[in-house]
């Protein structure tokens, strides 16, 4: 099922802290991850994820290291910083609140 | 759509040049990966790069994104605190001229030094500062030779005196010569070349940085240079040792820089006061400790910071100040103007070098945070103990040393507007990690 990419704004941010809360991923790895874990729901564009990352590190929530791979290919892998791990815990909050009200507005059961 | 041809679209939309290089090779290896897995599912290679570069998305709108991720950053608040040292000095200065009745012609090179720092400032933030990694050893003894040279041209042919209008300091003794303030980012230049060279290399470096403080010793026997000098030297091999440059280990390496550093400075203090003084005069006529720093400056001092008021002008013998519009700039205006007032100042002073040493903590590329970290330093010694020497606390151990920007030496706002120009020049690519360019460059 096609799913309209507006709803998805705002909380891309969210699920990329919560990918790196599990360990360190490069790019590609993220946008792979997302999408197999999500049922190809997330088809992340890698021009809407490196501007994120960027702005995400920019804000300290994660930094970044460049590493050698296997094959000589040189990646730069991301991890969740402490204040980012906060951020994650306030945005799940946030979400399960908001989608609570959007469930109780659809006559789905109460708050999650 | 090729490859190049999709990252070269990108990074035309983005301004910063230097995020040009690390944001090429990260969108070049997730096309990599990309193509990598269309091949392992059975596309053909030929066809794998060009369906890499569609899933990347719209290149103008990805570049668009990341130009206003990568702007250059300007510090603004310590480009502000230092213009307004600048001027806070210059406008002390011409309100205490009534008090202490002259404003003399050297009160023309503080005029002169505002527009000629804001010029040097400029061009430092500008400049790319992982020059000082290109050809490090050889610039570090370069410099290092310039800088000697100058000195002993100033101290013994006296040459500034002859060519500079007005320019009479070295008459009345020797002062410490601000260009050696620049030595700190050449240091972190040296210091990173010699990464991963063993025990071998950090010993080889600890035996380099000493040069310079014993040069300084000989040349400018003042307690207050040689400490700036080698703590500068100290705080960046600190600096080295904490990031693991020399994978020796840490606590042994610690220990090897800190005793030597702690006993020379026990020594300069028995120099001083465990000693009888014609043993002092025997083992060196020119040793001295700054022409405020004797028993007798100390306590003029303590007495007029002692007397001074909250508000308002203190009944004080003023003409005790030996050097009111530069050495004890803060005291005349504690004088003048009260403790309030010196208190300000003082305030003013301290938040370049901690508005530095915090925004230093903010730039990821470990080269550039160690060249901030030198410059940090500088300025947390130089305005610490210009502070405590002038309420009285520190004059009878050491000399002053002027503080960064409020001074009246040209020579000292220029190497001061350098430095905080090169520390802005690596906050403004704060988020890029120059490293792999860095290590071409070596």
């Amino acid at each position: 099922m096609k799913i309209d990419k507006s709803l998805l704004t705002g909380s891309t941010g969210m699920l990329i802290l919560q990918l790196l809360d599990e360990k360190e991923m490069y790019g590609y790895e993220m946008i792979d991850t997302l999408e197999k874990r999500s049922d190809n729901t997330f088809t992340l564009k890698a021009g809407t994820l490196y501007p994120l990352l960027h702005s995400l590190e920019r804000s300290g929530y994660v930094s970044s290291r460049e590493a050698e791979a296997e094959n000589g290919r040189i990646r730069k892998y991301y991890a969740i910083t402490e204040s980012g791990r906060k951020i994650l815990s306030e945005k799940r909050t946030e979400w399960e609140v908001f989608s609570g009200a959007v469930n109780m507005v659809l006559g789905r059961g109460g708050a999650v | 759509m090729k490859k190049n041809d999709y990252i070269n679209a990108v990074l035309e939309q983005v301004r910063c040049r230097s995020a040009h290089e690390p944001l090429k090779q990260e969108l070049e290896a997730h096309i990599d990966d990309q193509a990598e897995a269309f091949i392992s599912v059975g596309l053909p290679e030929s066809e794998a790069e060009e369906e890499s570069v569609k899933t990347m998305g719209d290149a103008v709108e990805t570049g668009v994104m990341l130009d206003r991720e990568h702007r250059p950053r300007f510090p603004l608040s310590a480009a502000v605190i230092a213009l307004l040292l600048m001027l806070t000095g210059l406008t002390a200065r011409l309100l205490i001229r009534d008090s202490f009745g002259f404003f003399n012609e050297k009160s023309l090179y503080t005029v002169l030094s505002i527009p000629v720092a804001l010029v040097v400032m400029t061009a430092c933030y500008f400049m790319d500062y992982t020059i000082f990694t290109k050809h490090p050893k050889i610039a570090y003894i370069c410099f290092f030779c310039i800088l000697a040279a100058t000195a002993y041209l100033r101290y013994f042919y006296r040459v500034f005196d002859r060519v500079i209008p007005f320019y009479n300091y070295s008459t009345s003794g020797r002062f410490f010569f601000f260009e050696a303030l620049l030595l700190a980012p050449f240091t972190c230049g040296f210091v990173w070349s010699m990464r991963g060279k063993g025990f071998g290399g950090f010993v080889l470096t600890c035996i380099l940085m000493v040069v310079p403080a014993a040069f300084c010793a000989l040349l400018t026997p003042c307690i207050s240079a040689v400490i700036l000098i080698g703590l500068s030297a100290l705080a960046i091999m600190t600096f080295a040792v904490k990031n693991n440059f020399f994978n020796v280990k840490k606590a042994g390496a610690y220990l090897f820089m800190y005793i030597p550093a702690g006993l020379s400075f026990i020594s300069l203090l028995i120099l001083k006061f465990g000693l009888p003084q014609y043993i002092m005069t025997r083992i060196n006529p020119n040793i001295r400790f700054g022409f405020t720093a004797d028993y007798d400056g100390f306590l003029a001092l303590q007495t007029i910071v002692n007397h001074s008021r909250l508000f308002g002008e203190s009944s004080d013998p003023f003409y005790l100040l030996p050097a009111p519009q530069s050495d004890h700039l803060i005291t005349a205006v504690t004088i003048r103007f009260g403790w309030a007032a010196g208190i300000i100042l003082s305030l003013i002073l301290i938040s370049l070098p901690v508005i530095v040493l915090v925004k230093t903590r903010m730039i990821k590329n470990v080269f550039g945070r160690m060249t901030s970290f030198s410059v940090g330093i500088v300025f947390l010694f130089e305005t610490v103990s210009y502070i405590l020497a002038n309420f009285g606390i520190t004059t009878i151990i050491e000399s002053v040393i002027a503080p960064p920007f409020m001074t009246a030496s040209l020579s000292n706002v220029v190497s001061s507007a350098a430095l905080l120009g090169i520390f802005m020049s690596a906050y403004r690519t704060k988020d890029i990690f120059p490293e792999r360019k860095i290590e071409k460059a070596l």
